[in-house]
């Protein structure tokens, strides 16, 4: 018999989950640049190298100073988040260590070492080194920061799409079983290429917002002129990458977080041949299970939702509904037995763990045997509601459409940029211009509601499926977390108009005037 | 050969000394070099000189008396239901 014995402390459950959004955003300004913009630069460098054009270098040069900026003062905002994990989150980090620590561990040995090493290359050699030399360090440096962000990502992926471990009874926590599972996972595979393509995406219309900006002004006008063909070149492949790869995000949602796809749509009920909503707004105040109308209004492609999550275009697409209370014509289970199992799951725990207390072999492996067979439920076992499966619908919908509907005018926009810049037409549509500038922080928008939809739709878990967010934090009291997360808060404000000032001095200033010497 | 044997760590020498100053000539004659360099190294003084030696051990660090109390505690948190598993 499972006895209730203890509270949760929503408060620090809360602001933990903030402060780990907050430092997560302010990490997530710097990371994009600093992993898209070695490629741009590489790319320019290559010119050079092939051209022997000196304008080509100073092209290189200027991106580069831009890219030593954001990387100097966003490097090591990612400590905050690996110290948070055993700071803040505690339970998880015990419970999903084995696993979680190992990508995190690759990290810092491979990328950080490949990264830091070829920077300073980069740097401190620029005119002293042999330039083919030179350049292998920009795509070193590139090719490391990548290598980053596979690592975090293979951890983050595996946090929504848990494989390659086995819950030890005894530790009370996950241990790898298969490592080429956890890096080769198809969430894992997927969400490192789209992220890394969204971070090309950013990086390319950060090139064409200064390039625009320069081409207003009647500056630079080779140096924009070449850049926009580079950006939009790399923009439009890349836009165009990120939304393919977003057909794979939707079809390994579908398949393991059914739960999210239903809430990205705002489908409160099953449908076969499913249309995907384009755009629509949800009916305010609609809850699970009530009558009221699932949206005021919605434009939908018939039939594009089934095949999206399916491949098939007539396939039934659970709705939340369907998940919550369950639909035995299809074949769903309802998240009340669920959450029967995962109490029997939580059961067969608690009596392994007397039975191993009192030195009995039997009764131990009748209990394991129970906890293994309803241990895919575990989590829900904590759960209070079944309606707890699909939260914050109105903010994962919007953030969802938000994030589609950019991508899509994005890749409509660089073509348009490429089309005109290649007729030398462009500086004639001043409001283009405008536009190309403004396309760097809706860029940003369309890359943090993707994180959005991803974080927050993984809730109430933070090991889908096995372990809700509530238990996961430390045994600390909420008024530190609420302290630092304000301290935080404060340093990283600091870093980011330091950021914006330092960056916008250096684009007014433009480019170095002469050739060759250092590129700071 | 003793000759060029004894060369080697003179031509190292020579070589980082060389580095050492193009580096230091580069932040002598960027007023941005310095300014980035001045704050990566606040910056890092804050995240590992404070947070990570100091605030997150002595204030933040969960108290465990071993790894067991650890396991225990933490299996006392999957196992048990709380009595509010829902923020209301």
């Amino acid at each position: 018999m499972i006895e209730s014995f203890e509270t949760i402390d929503f408060a620090l459950v809360n602001w933990s989950r903030g402060q780990f959004a907050m430092t997560a955003f302010f990490h997530w300004l710097f990371i994009p640049l600093t992993i898209g913009l070695t490629y741009i630069v590489a790319i320019t460098q290559t010119f050079y190298v092939k051209t022997g054009d000196s304008e080509w270098e100073r092209i290189s040069k200027f991106w580069a100073r831009l890219f030593v900026i954001n990387f100097a003062i966003g490097v090591g905002t990612g400590i905050i988040l690996g110290l948070e994990f055993g700071t803040n989150w505690a339970n998880y980090s015990w419970i999903a260590g084995d696993i979680f620590g190992a990508p995190l561990a690759a990290e810092a040995m491979m990328a950080f070492m490949l990264e830091s090493t070829f920077i300073a290359v980069m740097f401190f050699g620029w005119g002293k080194l042999n330039k083919k030399f030179h350049l292998l360090s920009v795509y070193l440096t590139a090719f490391g920061a990548t290598l980053s962000a596979l690592w975090i990502l293979v951890a983050n992926a595996w946090m929504n799409y848990p494989v390659g471990m086995e819950f030890n009874p005894v530790t009370a926590r996950h241990e790898m079983v298969d490592f080429w599972a956890v890096l080769f996972s198809p969430f894992a595979v997927n969400k490192f290429l789209h992220t890394v393509g969204s971070c090309m995406v950013i990086a390319s219309f950060f090139v064409i917002a200064v390039s625009s900006w320069y081409l207003l002004k009647k500056r630079e006008r080779l140096l924009s002129g070449r850049s926009i063909v580079i950006a939009a070149v790399f923009g439009l492949l890349s836009s165009v990458y990120v939304a393919a790869t977003g057909d794979g995000s939707a079809y390994n949602v579908a398949q393991h977080q059914p739960a999210k796809l239903a809430v990205m749509e705002g489908l409160f009920d099953g449908e076969e041949n499913a249309g995907l909503v384009a755009a629509g707004i949800l009916s305010p105040g609609k809850e699970i299970g009530d009558t009221k109308k699932d949206f005021i209004f919605k434009v939908e492609i018939p039939g594009m939702l089934s095949f999206l999550g399916y491949r098939d275009i007539n396939a039934f697409v659970p709705g939340i509904n369907d998940l919550v209370y369950g639909n035995e014509k299809h074949g769903i289970m309802s998240a009340q037995k669920k959450m029967q199992r995962g109490k029997l799951a939580l059961e067969a725990l608690a009596q392994y763990k007397e039975a191993r207390a009192t030195g009995d072999q039997e009764l131990m492996e009748k209990h394991h045997a129970s906890f293994k067979k309803h241990y895919p439920y575990m989590g829900y076992g904590h759960l209070h509601a079944p309606e707890d499966i699909a939260t914050y619908i109105p903010l994962i919908f919007y953030s969802f459409h938000i994030m589609v509907m950019i991508g899509f005018a994005l890749i409509v926009l660089a073509a348009l940029f490429l089309y005109l810049i290649v007729k030398n037409r462009l500086e004639k549509f001043k409001w283009l211009l405008h536009i190309g500038i403004w396309s760097f922080p809706i860029a940003f928008i369309a890359s943090m509601t993707g994180w959005i939809v991803a974080e927050v739709g993984r809730q109430p878990w933070t090991i889908q499926g096995l372990l809700p967010t509530m238990i996961s934090t430390s045994n600390i009291s909420s008024g530190a977390v609420i302290t630092t997360f304000w301290v935080f808060a404060t340093v990283l404000s600091v870093l980011l108009i330091a950021e914006i000032r330092i960056m916008r001095n250096a684009i007014i200033k433009g480019p170095a005037k002469q050739k060759g010497g250092n590129n700071v | 050969m003793q000759h060029r044997i004894t060369n080697i760590p003179e031509r190292i020498f020579r070589i980082a000394a060389e580095v050492v100053q193009h580096i230091y000539g580069i932040f002598r004659n960027s007023k941005t070099a310095r300014l980035l360099f001045l704050i990566l190294v606040i910056k890092l003084s804050i995240f590992y000189g404070f947070f990570k030696s100091y605030w997150f051990p002595v204030h933040l660090e969960p108290k465990w008396e071993s790894e067991q109390h650890q396991i225990d505690e933490v299996t006392e948190r999957i196992i048990n239901t709380p009595k509010n598993n829902h923020d209301d």
